[in-house]
């Protein structure tokens, strides 16, 4: 526990704080381009497109090209994406605290509903983040930009399927929400079992024991010395 | 590359590459690059190529505007677009990311080659565009009712849209090449399309500077087709010259730079110019219909069209002998005429815009009302609205049954006929009009039914009209008479064509009740009464104003 503090600093050091602050720049300047304060109403779908432009940000900002080098420090794998998480979700969640708090404090959000916009935002951010601690984070991003904007794509010729309805209130908006929450729950334990110190899974014999070309046994990457 | 070209390569590379005409060498490098990155580019495409003809053989609307679907044709590509921007800044980028970059300086490949190969690849994204929008129209000729014609230079936009977006993608490859500069590119893109494609662009020149722009509006708004594409070429040409330049200029590149920009900023001046003409047909559209409409009469029914539109008519054609096949003959309204007008449909993305478009005489400032003459109007634009056909038929049938056909022009009200017969009655004719009016009804009452509006007011006062966009016949009707329509829908039609053709002059009668109407038809009686305090829970409160009961 201690070392996992200790790494904090360290791991914010190391992360890709750059397209967050960016996507962090966007939302800003997306919120004042609107100008909810002279009564105008906000836009719902660059609303979304800012919540996805910031999930992909906290996905590059997981990517972690030292992860293979310090596999096997004493601080457990469970511990330093922890903690990586941790910075990642608490860079996010105070990006859109902040634009909440902007929208909230102009009384003019309009047709948006900031409570289903939260639910979606974690949906969507969680997603971003699960994609990218399992196949490393540009790639993560890649894919998660892709497949939410295929999602939205589609949406416009099937809107009955689509996780994102046209307006607050369309037929499917309700379900949507709940979608969402599904998406997000499955996202965060998907993100907590990928996170897991190799050593602390069951591993099946035949799984552990590998052998090359020649049937002999390897050594496994995932050493487990420091448990 | 094989080994015989890498050696070939090693022999004829320039000690400073990158400099002066390109080499015979570093076409070669750029066309071995260009092989290996297109499989890159084409497996990052599969899957938004595949949605793509999703896109283009799904829907199975009735009538098809050819007209408004070549401008929105491009849709079907924008996701092929975005990730051939995202894939091929990847792509030049890969290097960086694997810390090989410097790797590549010993290497026969020059950087100006690698960035050409990387261009050149950009043309298998761009053919799986061509191939997309092949079928695209293939499926819109074959599948659906066409009406218009093709335009070709609007089709071609969207595959040179995929061009454009890798080529873009290389450039900021060479001038950004941090990880989120393509995804911050493809996010002001599309905060740009999704700017100008609103009302408050409408009438602007700016509007047709971005890449896409929704169809809707081709009729009003129309787009300098040729000169988009010719600005769209001329902005990929600069994006390539661009990524190319980075690696040092040349006579032949400022050259070809230069009659770029020239060409880009030429195109875009013209296309950014008012249609006044166009504007002034419009004009008269508006004002005086009548005196640019053609006239024709089919089974009694007079029917007038503006020339433009004139194969919308056929499939309105189609909707009114449907309604009438299930009409008993003595019942049927005659003389009747349907004529075409602009209506709320039409102007659905322009309304707002009426101040920016003031040149067109008699705009509306507000919604666009439909005159009270006894005369069906359906609109210019047909077939994408859920409940316009049912709509259309829905107008027919309160002409049949006595009930008005439009709300009241001057106030915007519409009567209550919450528990009549003979608002069922017209609500199943109107369910005749097409394959899918029956369905549109389905989704007006499963979307009453769950508003947010009527949360904190019981359901049960909820009432419906058909309405969408715009408003089609002069009445509501309460859910419970909306979801018996549904039911009678459900069953043979030929039998309860037969129960209502015997019994028509007691369900056309106001004061006959939906109950009646379910004991005669022997379907499940509504429970539920009439509502007390009538709201429509779904509408905007401009759209549909309730007014007194039908009489």
């Amino acid at each position: 526990m201690t070392a996992a503090i200790r790494a904090v600093p360290a791991t914010a050091r190391s992360m890709a704080w750059a397209p967050f602050a960016v996507a962090s720049g966007s939302v800003a300047g997306l919120v004042v381009a609107q100008r909810p304060w002279d009564g105008q109403q906000l836009s719902l779908g660059l609303a979304r497109l800012t919540l996805v432009l910031v999930a992909v940000g906290a996905a590059l900002a997981l990517d972690d090209e030292a992860a293979v080098t310090v596999a096997c420090s004493p601080t457990s794998l469970l511990w330093r994406r922890a903690v990586r998480l941790a910075l990642a979700v608490a860079g996010a969640a105070a990006v859109t605290v902040v634009a909440l708090f902007a929208v909230g404090a102009t009384g003019s959000t309009g047709g948006v509903p900031l409570d289903r916009l939260v639910v979606e935002g974690a949906g969507i951010l969680l997603l971003a983040m699960a994609l990218s601690t399992a196949v490393g984070g540009d790639r993560g991003a890649f894919l998660f930009a892709v497949g939410l904007l295929g999602a939205v794509v589609v949406q416009q010729r099937w809107p009955a399927w689509s996780l994102f309805p046209m307006a607050p209130g369309a037929p499917g908006w309700s379900q949507a929400g709940l979608v969402w929450g599904v998406i997000a729950a499955v996202s965060a334990g998907a993100l907590f079992v990928i996170s897991r110190d190799p050593c602390l899974r069951r591993r099946s014999v035949r799984s552990a024991t590998r052998t090359n070309r020649r049937g002999l046994p390897t050594t496994s990457t995932e050493s487990c010395e420091w448990g | 590359m094989s080994a015989t070209e890498t050696a070939a390569v090693q022999q004829e590379a320039p000690p400073t590459p990158g400099l002066g005409a390109p080499t015979s060498s570093e076409w070669r490098v750029a066309r071995a690059v260009a092989r290996i990155e297109a499989r890159h580019l084409l497996r990052a495409a599969i899957v938004p190529a595949g949605l793509g003809l999703l896109m283009s053989v799904g829907g199975g609307d009735d009538v098809v505007e050819l007209p408004s679907a070549s401008f929105n044709s491009a849709f079907n590509l924008l996701l092929l677009a975005a990730v051939t921007l995202v894939a091929s800044h990847r792509a030049v980028t890969r290097a960086r990311r694997d810390g090989s970059e410097e790797l590549f300086a010993t290497t026969a490949a020059p950087a100006r080659a690698r960035t050409g190969g990387h261009l050149l690849a950009v043309m298998v994204p761009t053919m799986l565009g061509v191939v997309v929008t092949a079928v695209s129209v293939a499926a819109l000729v074959s599948q659906a009712k066409p009406v218009g014609e093709l335009v070709w230079s609007e089709l071609a936009v969207g595959p040179v849209l995929v061009a454009g977006a890798g080529c873009l993608g290389v450039l900021l490859a060479r001038l950004w090449p941090q990880p989120f500069t393509p995804y911050l590119a493809c996010f002001l893109i599309a905060v740009a399309e999704l700017g100008v494609n609103t009302p408050v662009f409408a009438g602007s020149g700016l509007r047709w500077l971005v890449f896409w722009v929704e169809g809707t509006l081709w009729w009003l708004l129309p787009r300098h087709s040729a000169a988009h594409l010719v600005y769209l070429l001329g902005l990929v040409a600069m994006a390539a010259v661009g990524a190319v330049v980075r690696h040092g200029l040349t006579r032949r590149l400022a050259g070809v730079g230069a009659l770029a920009v020239a060409v880009t900023v030429v195109a875009a001046g013209v296309q950014m110019r008012q249609p006044q003409d166009h504007w002034r047909a419009a004009d008269a559209m508006f004002a005086a219909p009548e005196s640019v409409q053609r006239c024709w009469g089919r089974d009694g029914v007079r029917y007038c069209a503006f020339p433009r539109f004139r194969d919308v008519m056929a499939h309105v054609e189609g909707l009114v002998a449907s309604v009438r096949a299930v009409t008993p003959e003595e019942a049927w309204p005659s003389p009747l005429a349907v004529t075409q007008r602009v209506t709320a449909l039409d102007l659905e993305y322009a309304g707002p815009a009426a101040d920016v478009l003031s040149h067109v005489v008699d705009m509306p400032r507000g919604r666009v009302r439909q005159p009270d003459d006894g005369e069906l109007h359906p609109a210019l634009e047909f077939g994408w609205s859920t409940v316009q056909e049912l709509g259309l038929g829905v107008q027919l049938g309160a002409k049949t049954v006595g009930l008005p056909v439009v709300p009241d022009p001057r106030t915007g009200e519409v009567c209550l006929a919450v528990g009549q017969a003979r608002a069922v009655v017209a609500l199943w004719l109107g369910g005749h009009a097409s394959d899918d009016a029956g369905d549109g009804l389905a989704w007006l009452v499963e979307r009453a039914s769950e508003a947010p509006a009527a949360r904190g007011r019981p359901l049960h006062d909820a009432v419906l009209p058909i309405a969408d966009v715009d408003v089609y016949g002069g009445f509501v009707v309460s859910l419970d008479d909306a979801r018996l329509a549904l039911e009678l829908l459900r069953r043979d039609s030929s039998d309860v064509t037969a129960r209502l053709a015997e019994h028509w002059d007691v369900v056309s009668r106001p004061t006959t009740t939906s109950a009646e109407l379910a004991q005669l038809a022997g379907v499940p009686v509504p429970v539920g009464g009439a509502p007390r305090a009538p709201f429509v829970a779904h509408m905007d409160p401009d759209l549909v104003r309730l007014g007194v009961p039908c009489r």
